[in-house]
């Protein structure tokens, strides 16, 4: 049979391999913020209505609130660390500090992550196509102005 | 959760057909996770046994002729698709955000109930078959037939859903809803019609179908069989109206609308999907 008990976890995590030990119905935010200490994923809601958890798995977002650990086994999950390369910052958060598209910061990695999501899946989104895909996201401080700016600046250089 | 809570992730569907009959209710079936991931952190399920569905290869879209067969755990998002019935794609494109229309799966969209059954009810309104399958069974299920009552689905504890069919759907369709945010978002009330017209725009073929009122979508059959040899143009809504909510329907309700507003939405929305299929038919 191929199918196994699964228990200990391993993914690569931003290019660096993982191994945690989980219990089955333990959910991906959880083992990121507890487990492996990356604090930059936020719970929000818990039940998939603000995407502050948002991460990348196999370049696919995700929230992190509503996948089981045990489904990224042999997989690739990216955090906001992983997108900045050798300490120059990804195109994406450059314009977010550009445009002040970040106050207290908890929604930002979240939009930032499923904006890269987005512009991956297609290059050159109408302003239209980007609203609908950012609005799972929730952003309590900034009312979303800056937030769209940016992502419509990285769209226009592109 | 139980303490010998066995987790699987088949990659075949054999194995995983295997395990269904094996573990029966004991199994607790995950696709996308955004049903079913919550309810087991908020422990409203007890979990026994575990099988993802994720790695099974029944994610695809086959189109042929004027037929589509799309596998069980396709995501949402992959249904925005310009060789699918228009109903299809308006219904994923209308599911809120990239995130949730990259998780959720066309077969966890059929057990949701509302408000989260947008593509259920553009599939029902295309006269979606369900096929469901079990280790020496393959069975077709029409998915108006599939809802027994609310969270009451004819499916057999030894089954899954491996795939969904649409056969020769009618040439025009479309979905619309209702939601309390600008764009893509939580529906309150959301109509799909299809239908085919001959030259002269009478109405040869009908299907409505009504979703997030009640547990599941249903079809307005009423209102399907007074369209039939109408000339499109010519419906009004005081000849429909009484049909598209039958008497006697549980409507829910919950933080972003009454009930009382959710039944009278529909003949709303149901004309401004009559009224989108009249200039696209009158365009032809
Ligand atoms: C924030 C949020 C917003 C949402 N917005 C919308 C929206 O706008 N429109 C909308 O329609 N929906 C919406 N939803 C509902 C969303 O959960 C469903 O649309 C989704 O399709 C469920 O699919 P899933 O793959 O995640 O199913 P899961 O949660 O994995 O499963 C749901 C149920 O189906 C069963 N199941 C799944 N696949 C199979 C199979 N192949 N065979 C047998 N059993 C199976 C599972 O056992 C489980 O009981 C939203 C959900 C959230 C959390
Ligand atoms: S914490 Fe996951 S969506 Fe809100
Ligand atoms: S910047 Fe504070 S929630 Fe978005």
């Amino acid at each position: 049979m191929s199918s196994s008990k699964v228990n200990i976890i391993r993914f690569v995590l931003n290019d660096e391999p993982v191994e945690v030990l989980v219990p089955p119905t333990e959910i991906l935010l959880n083992t990121l913020r507890e487990r492996v200490n990356v604090k930059s994923i936020r719970y929000g809601c818990g039940e998939g209505s603000c995407g502050a958890c948002t991460v990348l798995v196999d370049g696919k977002p995700r929230l992190s609130c509503l996948t089981l650990t045990i489904s990224v086994d042999g997989r690739d999950v990216t955090t906001v660390e992983g997108l900045s390369k050798d300490g120059e910052l990804h195109p994406i958060q450059k314009a977010f500090i550009e445009h002040n598209a970040a106050q207290c910061g908890y929604c930002t990695p979240g939009f930032i992550l499923l904006l890269k999501a987005l512009l991956d899946r297609n290059p050159n989104p109408s302003r239209d196509e980007v609203i609908d895909s950012l609005s799972s996201n929730l952003c309590r401080c900034t009312g979303y102005k800056n937030i769209l700016e940016a992502a419509m600046s990285v769209v226009r250089r592109r | 959760m139980s303490a010998s809570c066995e987790v699987y992730a088949p990659s075949d569907l054999k194995t995983a057909l295997h395990l269904k009959s094996r573990y029966r209710d004991d199994l607790h079936v995950v696709a996308g996770g955004t049903l079913s991931v919550r309810l087991m952190s908020a422990n409203a399920i007890e979990t026994k046994n575990l099988m993802l569905l994720e790695r099974l290869p029944l994610s695809f879209i086959r189109v042929s002729g004027r037929n589509v067969q799309i596998g069980a755990m396709t995501r949402l998002i992959d249904l925005i698709d310009n060789r699918l019935p228009k109903a299809l794609v308006l219904a994923a494109r209308s599911v809120r955000g990239l995130s949730i229309k990259s998780m959720a799966t066309v077969g966890g969209n059929v057990f949701s109930p509302s408000p989260g059954c947008d593509v259920a009810t553009a599939l029902m309104a295309l006269d979606a078959h369900l096929t469901l399958q079990s280790m020496n069974r393959k069975r077709s299920v029409p998915l108006e037939k599939f809802y027994r009552g609310p969270l009451k689905y004819s499916i057999r504890s030894n089954e899954l859903v491996a795939m969904i069919t649409v056969r020769n759907p009618p040439q025009y369709s479309t979905f619309t809803k209702l939601t309390p945010l600008p764009n893509s978002g939580p529906t309150i009330a959301s109509v799909a019609i299809a239908l085919d017209v001959n030259k002269r725009e009478i109405v040869r073929r009908a299907s409505v179908a009504v979703g997030g009122i009640t547990t599941h979508p249903y079809r307005a059959k009423y209102v399907e069989r007074f369209m039939l040899n109408k000339k499109l143009s010519n419906i009004t809504l005081d000849q429909v109206e009484q049909g598209l909510v039958p008497k006697g329907l549980t409507i829910i309700k919950d933080a972003n609308a009454s009930s009382e507003y959710r039944e009278r939405m529909v003949p709303v929305l149901f004309m401004r999907a009559l009224n989108s299929l009249v200039k696209e038919v009158s365009r032809r």
